[in-house]
């Protein structure tokens, strides 16, 4: 079964992401900061009538302040009714793969291990997989 | 019955479309006994049906099909094309009653014989019936009502709003460039035509709130069963109609409020026998729209809340110190029960009791922008008053800044807005929570600010320019406090769309949206804030010594005071005032005889007093009084909010002017609202009454003469009747507005009794309450004929 994989690269690491979840990739809006939300969310944006919620990818992975800024591409994901942007530093592109992902989630570092689904191939290279909806959950289980 | 009736009608024909398919299906191959099982199910709950809704003759129709059905179910009898024919001419039939009956037309029953001898005919004689299916061809289409599933409607609310928000955004875009008249045009047409489509699907996703409501009998039978109990239940109002989201949302709060009432309010039979009551107790439920709000009143006669032991409980739970409990009044005492964790029941029971309270039920009103009261008497019964908006979707709110960021607040939340600048309140740090002291009463202040971002990096003093304004906001009546903010900016209808679990986990927001200049915008949640910023009920109190007075302050209704276009202060009554409209003079042109603004999606008559500038902005306030809705020029400078001089010297002749009195020694005209509706709003769509000399005469009594002459003669003689003030006169009506049952009882019928308290008691009506009044007038002039 052939599946199709968004490359994208944050904080120097590249990684993939299912395509049949995402919806679009823009340049980010103005972001409006949320106060007091959830550590990963950096505000919420408009994005052509409506607001999606601006997640900085990097900050949910390692925990660090979320912060987003205009002009940044946006992964725009539908998750559960809402609309969510992943900021990523640059897409790269889209490739297909055969076979599923690979497990491998004792070598992650706790933080990629919650959001991954494994790893993958591509020209060459291991890229891990990691799912939109772990990325967006409350930070709950990291902090536990 | 006719709700039945209806959806008997409805679901039949739905139907009905499908089983002819799957009978001629079934004929040709007859050992399809699963088919056959969905004809005979189809007979069977008409059948059914009928004899529930008393259609004799359709049941007796489809009784004789259903024995065939069965027959063959049986086996007992062959599948003969003859008796698949007569079938499906008794199953076209029903859908002809069925047309037949929801027209409201005669039945002709003659030609049943011939159809039920077909069913019966043996095989021989199959000749003896022309096989009836032309009759399909023929049928017809009166269907004037659908079923729809709720998904659709949910996405059709939703595609409109959105439609809304593209619409916004298009305007923007529109502004920006230059302008085509053209194009204007257009966009206008377009506009009015998404308002249209808006009101059609929000009138679409009304239900009567009968659906909420049907539910309860069963549950008050079983509990008071349960519990021993004997209970009368009355419903009235159940044709009011609500949102069904809004419906939804108030399932579980009113479910328990009727537990409690039942299970506390409620004595048993003994008890209320000693207490000289009646043994059956009674709840009262009902529901009522006032404006754009409908109220909801459960009312028990049961033993009433002890108000002391609700302050006992505050101070063994360790919610209240006994010294606060003791400067506690009776209300203050009541409004305990929204505490989390307090209940005076001495045991839990199977019923209530148990941990879920009275704070949830509050809490699942304030979330869909409700408020709910409390009142009880000690030994008479409890009063629970929801008040809740008629749709969720869309919500009149205003924006304001805090430092460098936008928040929003639903309107129905904001008592006033008071500006720090001019000296109106002023700030006291109490046991480190601040306060304001804003006219002697002392409500707590949360600096939204500091709260959101954290200590101003700048190390700006608590009275720098960043915290300018105070909002007044309550969740509850008795829960006031105040929000700090930066800016006040301006009222706008907000199309709200709850936000990811991200940001309402915060638990200070209620949704996004997204307003005119594009930028999201988060809708705080007032309770949720309350409870983040952990301010109690207990703080929120008036200084003890001046209370009576602050009472009375607030009792009285509030006016908007502003600079009128001719340079003279002028006031309204503030409860008219929708919002501050900041408008071009380009929206506004004459069209259809009179100056009216395009103003997003609706055109507003504008009254003003000078003529407008050529070019620039206009400041307009809209005026509502709940269905009509006019726009009101001003000067653009200060409007202040203040309480409505308590006496106006009466103008000499009606107009726009009501009265004026004397605010801090300068002069105040008032301006008369019924007047500027009556002549502007456009639409007062006034009886053919008028013509005739026959009115009806009504006469009125007591109440004070700005209220009588100026607001309440206007609603009676729209209604169709005559005044006078003559109590020697005949008069086919009375209104007492005296407060104090002036009219003696023998004339009930012919009474309709007002009062200025606005939660008036049985048999009144608050004298603001327009539609209760006009509903009234207009049911005793039909009872007249």
């Amino acid at each position: 079964m052939e599946q199709l994989y968004l490359v994208a690269e944050a904080g120097g690491t590249r990684f993939a992401m299912s395509a049949d979840t995402i919806g679009s990739v823009v340049p980010a809006p103005d972001v409006i900061p949320v106060p007091r939300a959830a550590p990963m969310v950096a505000g919420v944006a408009a994005l052509r009538s409506n607001v999606i919620t601006v997640i900085d990818t990097l900050a949910a992975i390692d925990g660090r302040p979320a912060s987003v800024l205009r002009g940044q591409s946006l992964i725009v994901v539908n998750i559960v009714d809402f609309l969510y942007g992943l900021a990523v530093d640059e897409v790269h592109d889209v490739c297909e793969c055969r076979e599923l992902p690979e497990k491998l989630e004792g070598a992650f570092e706790p933080g990629w291990r919650r959001i991954s689904l494994g790893v993958i191939e591509v020209e060459g290279h291991s890229v891990a997989v990691i799912d939109p909806s772990a990325l967006i959950s409350s930070s709950a289980s990291r902090a536990a | 019955m006719d709700d039945l009736l209806a959806e008997f009608i409805a679901e039949t024909r739905e139907t009905l479309g499908t089983i002819s398919g799957e009978i001629v299906a079934w004929e040709a191959n007859p050992k399809d006994s699963r088919r056959l099982d969905d004809v005979f199910r189809f007979v069977h709950t008409v059948k059914g049906s009928c004899g529930f809704l008393d259609l004799t003759h359709l049941q007796r129709v489809s009784h004789e099909a259903e024995n065939a059905l069965s027959d063959l179910r049986d086996g007992k009898r062959e599948p003969t094309p003859a008796l698949v024919s007569a079938i499906l001419a008794i199953i076209d039939r029903i859908g002809e009653i069925v047309d037949a009956l929801e027209l409201g037309e005669e039945i002709d029953e003659a030609i049943d014989g011939l159809l039920i001898a077909a069913l019966t005919a043996t095989e021989d004689d199959s000749d003896m019936f022309p096989v009836a299916s032309q009759s399909v061809a023929e049928r017809r289409n009166p269907a004037r009502s659908i079923r729809v599933p709720l998904e659709l409607l949910d996405r059709l609310m939703s595609g409109v709003s959105d439609l809304v928000l593209s619409r916004n955004e298009l305007s923007r875009q529109l502004r920006r460039t230059k302008s085509d008249d053209q194009v204007e045009t257009a966009f206008d047409r377009m506009s009015s035509c998404v308002a249209e489509m808006r009101d059609a699907i929000t009138w679409a996703r009304m239900q009567r709130i009968e659906s909420l409501f049907a539910a309860l009998p069963r549950l008050v039978r079983d509990l008071s069963a349960e519990l021993g109990k004997s209970v009368v239940l009355e419903i009235d109002g159940a044709d009011v109609e609500l949102d069904r989201e809004m419906i939804e949302m108030l399932r579980d709060p009113l479910t328990h409020i009727v537990r409690n009432a039942l299970d506390h309010g409620i004595e048993g039979p003994e008890e209320r026998h000693e207490a000289g009551k009646t043994r059956d107790g009674v709840l009262r439920i009902s529901a009522h729209q006032s404006g754009n709000q409908i109220q909801i009143v459960i009312a028990d006669d049961g033993r009433g809340i002890d108000q002391k032991k609700l302050g006992d409980r505050a101070v063994e739970s360790g919610n209240l110190s006994a010294d606060a409990v003791k400067t506690m009044d009776g209300r203050e005492l009541l409004d305990l029960v929204f505490q989390p964790g307090l209940s005076t029941a001495d045991a839990v029971s199977t019923v209530s009791g148990r941990g879920v309270g009275m704070d949830v039920v509050r809490s699942n009103v304030e979330r869909i922008g409700g408020t709910i009261e409390i009142e009880s008497v000690l030994g008479e019964g409890t009063k629970l008053a929801l008040f809740v908006p008629l749709t969720l979707t869309i919500i009149p709110a205003l924006i304001f800044g805090v430092r460098n960021g936008y928040y929003a607040i639903p309107r129905s939340n904001i008592d006033e807005i008071v500006s720090l600048n001019r000296g109106r309140a002023r700030m006291e740090k109490v046991g480190g929570t601040e306060f304001a002291i804003i006219r002697e009463s002392r409500v707590p202040v949360i600096r939204l600010g500091r709260m959101l971002e954290g200590e101003n990096p700048e190390g700006d003093t608590p009275e720098s320019r960043d915290d300018r304004h105070l909002v007044i906001v309550r969740s509850n009546r008795r829960e006031r406090y105040a929000i700090m903010v930066s800016a006040v900016y301006n009222h706008e209808e907000l199309v709200v769309k709850p936000a990811a679990p991200g940001i309402m986990g915060a638990g200070i927001y209620a949704g996004t949206a997204l307003p005119d200049n594009g930028l999201p915008l988060l809708l705080l949640d007032v309770a949720g804030l309350a409870s983040a910023a952990g301010i109690r009920l207990s703080l929120s109190r008036n200084t003890k010594d001046d209370r009576h007075e602050i009472e009375q302050i607030s009792a009285a209704p509030e006016a908007l005071i502003f600079g009128d276009r001719d340079g003279r202060r002028r006031a309204i009554r503030m409860a008219l005032v929708e919002r501050i409209i900041d408008a071009d003079v380009s929206q506004i042109a004459e069209r259809a005889g009179t100056l009216r603004l395009v103003w997003n999606d609706e055109t507003l008559p504008v009254v003003t007093c000078s003529p407008l500038p050529e070019t620039g902005t206009v400041r307009l306030l809209r005026l509502s009084d709940g269905n009509a809705a006019i726009a009101y020029a001003i000067e653009s400078g200060t409007a202040d909010v203040g309480p409505l001089p308590e006496t106006f010297e009466p103008a000499l002749r009606p107009g726009r002017i009501a009265g004026v009195a004397v605010v801090d020694g300068s002069p105040i005209e008032l301006l008369d609202a019924h007047y500027l509706f009556s002549e502007f709003s456009g639409n007062a769509g006034r009886r053919p009454w008028s013509a005739s000399s026959q009115k009806p005469r009504c006469l009125v009594i007591g109440g004070d003469d700005l209220w009588r002459h100026e607001l309440l003669v206007p609603l009676i003689e729209m209604a169709g009747y005559d005044i006078t003030f003559d109590a020697t006169e005949d008069s086919d009506l009375v209104i007492d507005a005296s407060d104090a049952d002036y009219v003696s009882s023998e004339l009930q019928d012919n009474v309709v009794r007002l009062t200025a308290d606005p939660s008036p008691g049985k048999g009144r009506f608050y004298r603001y309450d327009r539609t209760a009044i006009v509903d009234a007038l207009n049911a005793r002039l039909k009872a007249k004929g």
